[in-house]
C-alpha cells in the first residue's frame, strides 16, 4: 500500500463530509465490538461479568421476538417523552426568571446549587413508594434530574451577552425587547443546547435508576430483572440499547445546534 | 429640523461626572464646548483619560451629560437616534448574523422590511468593497474586513452624523493606512458630518478638517487645530514638511500629559 493513499484516506476521514462522519461512526463501533468480543473470549473468564457480543446479540433477538423488548423500550421512551419536555420547558422559564431578576437569583441560588449537586436518584425509592410502580414516579425523577442543568445554562446564557454588543444595539436605537431578541437570546442558544445535552444524560440515568426501584416495565426494570436471574447477555443487551439512545440523542442535538447556531461551525 | 442645521453638532458647556458606587466621583469631561459644522470631518485626539470615547458616547446619546447641552441638527440629544450612527472600536458585529444581516441590522431595528434592508445593505457592502462576502459570518473575515462591515452598518442607516471611536486601533499599521484612505473615499461620496476619535495624531491630521485636542483629567478642549490641506488627499501628503509641523504641534500639546500618565516628568 502506498503511503500517499493512506494519508489521503486519513485526510478524508478527518473531513467534514457526511460520508466521513458516518465512516468514523461505523469504525468506532466496529472497534468497540471487536475489543468486547476479544475481551470476552480470551481475557475475562467470568461469565457473570461479560459474555461475547454475539451472545448478547442473540439474547436481544430473543427479547425482541418475545415482545418484551418493545414493551420495555416503549415504556422508558414514553417516560422520557413526558418528563424531558417538562424539564426543558420548566428549566427555560425558571432560568429566564433568574436571569431577569437579581434578587430572585441571589435568594434561590443556594437551594438550586444544593439541588443540582444532590444525587437525586437517592430519592427514587421515595418516589416509587409515594407515586407507585407506574410512569408517574419515573417522570418525577427525570424532571428533577434534568431540570437543573437547563436552569443553570439558561440563566448563564441569558446573562453573558457581551455588554459591547448590547451597547451597539442600543446605539442603533434598540429598545429592551429588541436587545433581548437580537442580542441576548441568539447569544444564549449554544448555552441552551449544551444545557439540554447535559440534561438528557442525567435524564437517562434518572429513568433507569427509577425503574430499578420498582416498575411494571421499562429498560431499567428489564436490567434489574436480568441481573436477579444472572442473565448477563440479556442485561448487556439492554445496556447496549441505552448506549444507542444516548448516541442518537447526541447526534440529534449536534444537528439541532448546526441548525440553530450555524455561525459556530468551522468554515 | 431646519435644513441648514441638519448634521450640525453643538456641544455647550458639557460636564460629565461618573459616580461609581462607594468610590470618589470621576470628572471625565468639564465645561466642554465644540461645534461641528454639517459635512465637516473633525478628529478628536488626546492622551488616554481625556474622555475621547466618553465624548463620542455623549454625542451618540448613549450617555447623558451631567451638565450642559448637546444638540444634533438643532434638536437636543436624548438617547440614540437614527440621525447619528456609531462605529465602535472593536467591530461589535453580531457573530450569529451574516455579513449582510449585520449591515442591515440598524435598518431592521427601525422596522424596515428584511428584504428592503438587505438591498440597502448590499449597496453599502459594494461601497466598502465587500460585495461577494455577504453570506459569510464575521468570524470568517479578517479584522480589516470586519471593520469595513462595521462602517457599512453605520452608513446603511443613512445618518446625518457618523461617529467613529478609534475604528482602526486594532488593525496593523499598513491596514490602518489603507483603511483611512478608504474612509476618505467613502466619506467624499456624500460628505456626512464625521467625528472621529483616535490616538494616532498623523491619522487625525490626514483625515480631518479640524483636529480637536483634548486635555486630560478632566477632559476639556485644549485647542482646535485647523488642517488646511486640499481634498482629495493622498497618503504621500503625510511625508510633507507642513504635515509634519501640524503633527508636531499637536504632539507638543499633549506630550506632557502622555508623560504624566506614564509617571514620567
Amino acid at each position: 500500500m502506498s503511503e500517499a493513499r493512506r494519508s489521503g484516506f486519513f485526510t478524508w476521514l478527518g473531513g467534514a463530509t457526511r460520508g466521513a462522519s458516518l465512516t468514523r461512526l461505523v469504525l468506532s463501533l466496529a472497534l468497540f465490538l471487536a475489543v468486547w468480543q476479544l475481551a470476552a473470549l480470551y481475557l475475562v473468564d467470568n461469565r457473570l461479568l461479560i459474555v461475547p457480543f454475539t451472545e448478547v446479540a442473540s439474547a436481544l433477538v430473543d427479547e425482541v421476538e418475545s415482545g418484551a423488548f418493545a414493551e420495555n423500550l416503549s415504556t422508558t421512551l414514553l417516560e422520557l417523552a413526558i418528563a424531558f419536555p417538562i424539564a426543558v420547558g420548566g428549566g427555560f422559564v425558571v432560568g429566564a426568571i433568574l436571569a431577569g431578576s437579581k434578587p430572585v437569583r441571589q435568594t434561590l441560588d443556594p437551594i438550586l446549587t444544593a439541588m443540582y449537586s444532590l444525587p437525586i436518584v437517592a430519592l427514587a425509592p421515595l418516589f416509587t413508594a409515594g407515586l407507585g410502580f407506574g410512569v408517574a414516579s419515573k417522570v418525577a425523577i427525570v424532571v428533577l434530574m434534568a431540570v437543573f442543568p437547563i436552569i443553570t445554562n439558561t440563566d448563564a446564557g441569558l446573562r453573558s451577552a457581551e455588554p459591547s454588543l448590547v451597547e451597539t444595539a442600543r446605539s442603533y436605537g434598540a429598545g429592551r425587547l429588541q436587545v433581548l431578541r437580537t442580542v441576548t437570546i441568539p447569544h444564549s442558544v449554544p448555552f441552551l443546547i449544551s444545557g439540554v445535552r447535559v440534561a438528557f444524560a442525567r435524564a437517562l440515568v434518572g429513568v433507569i435508576v427509577a425503574e430499578f426501584f420498582g416498575a411494571i416495565a421499562g429498560v431499567g426494570f428489564a436490567i434489574a430483572a436480568a441481573a436477579q436471574s444472572y442473565q448477563t447477555a440479556r442485561l448487556l443487551g439492554y445496556v447496549v440499547v441505552l448506549g444507542l439512545i444516548g448516541l442518537l440523542a447526541s447526534i440529534g442535538l449536534t444537528a439541532l445546534e448546526r441548525r440553530l447556531a450555524p455561525w459556530r461551525e468551522d468554515s | 429640523m431646519t435644513g441648514n442645521e441638519s448634521g450640525r453638532l453643538v456641544v455647550d458647556g458639557v460636564d460629565l461626572v461618573f459616580r461609581p458606587p462607594r468610590r470618589e466621583p470621576v470628572v471625565a469631561l468639564e465645561s466642554l464646548d465644540m461645534t461641528v459644522e454639517p459635512g465637516e470631518f473633525v478628529c478628536v485626539v488626546g492622551a488616554s483619560g481625556s474622555g475621547k470615547s466618553t465624548l463620542l458616547r455623549l454625542l451618540d446619546g448613549l450617555l447623558e451629560p451631567t451638565a450642559g447641552t448637546i444638540t444634533s441638527g438643532g434638536v437636543p440629544v436624548r438617547g440614540p437616534s437614527p440621525d447619528r450612527a456609531m462605529v465602535f472600536q472593536s467591530d461589535n458585529l453580531l457573530p450569529w448574523a451574516t455579513v449582510v444581516d449585520n449591515v442591515a441590522y440598524g435598518l431592521t431595528l427601525k422596522g424596515v422590511r428584511r428584504s428592503r434592508a438587505r438591498e440597502a445593505a448590499m449597496r453599502q457592502l459594494e461601497l466598502v468593497g465587500l460585495a461577494g462576502n455577504e453570506k459569510q459570518y464575521p468570524r470568517q473575515l479578517s479584522g480589516g474586513m470586519r471593520q469595513r462591515v462595521n462602517i457599512a452598518r453605520a452608513l446603511a442607516v443613512d445618518p446625518e452624523v457618523l461617529l467613529l471611536d478609534e475604528p482602526f486601533a486594532a488593525l496593523d499599521a499598513q491596514t490602518r493606512e489603507i483603511m483611512s484612505s478608504e474612509l476618505l473615499r467613502i466619506w467624499s461620496a456624500d460628505r456626512k458630518t464625521v467625528v472621529f476619535v483616535t490616538h494616532q495624531i498623523d491619522e487625525a491630521v490626514y483625515l480631518a478638517d479640524r483636529v480637536v485636542v483634548l486635555s486630560a483629567r478632566p477632559g476639556t478642549v485644549r485647542e482646535i487645530v485647523p488642517v488646511p490641506f486640499e481634498r482629495p488627499r493622498a497618503l504621500p501628503l503625510k511625508r510633507t514638511p507642513q504635515f509634519g509641523r501640524i503633527v508636531d504641534h499637536i504632539w507638543s500639546l499633549i506630550e506632557d500629559e502622555v508623560r504624566g500618565s506614564l509617571g514620567l516628568t
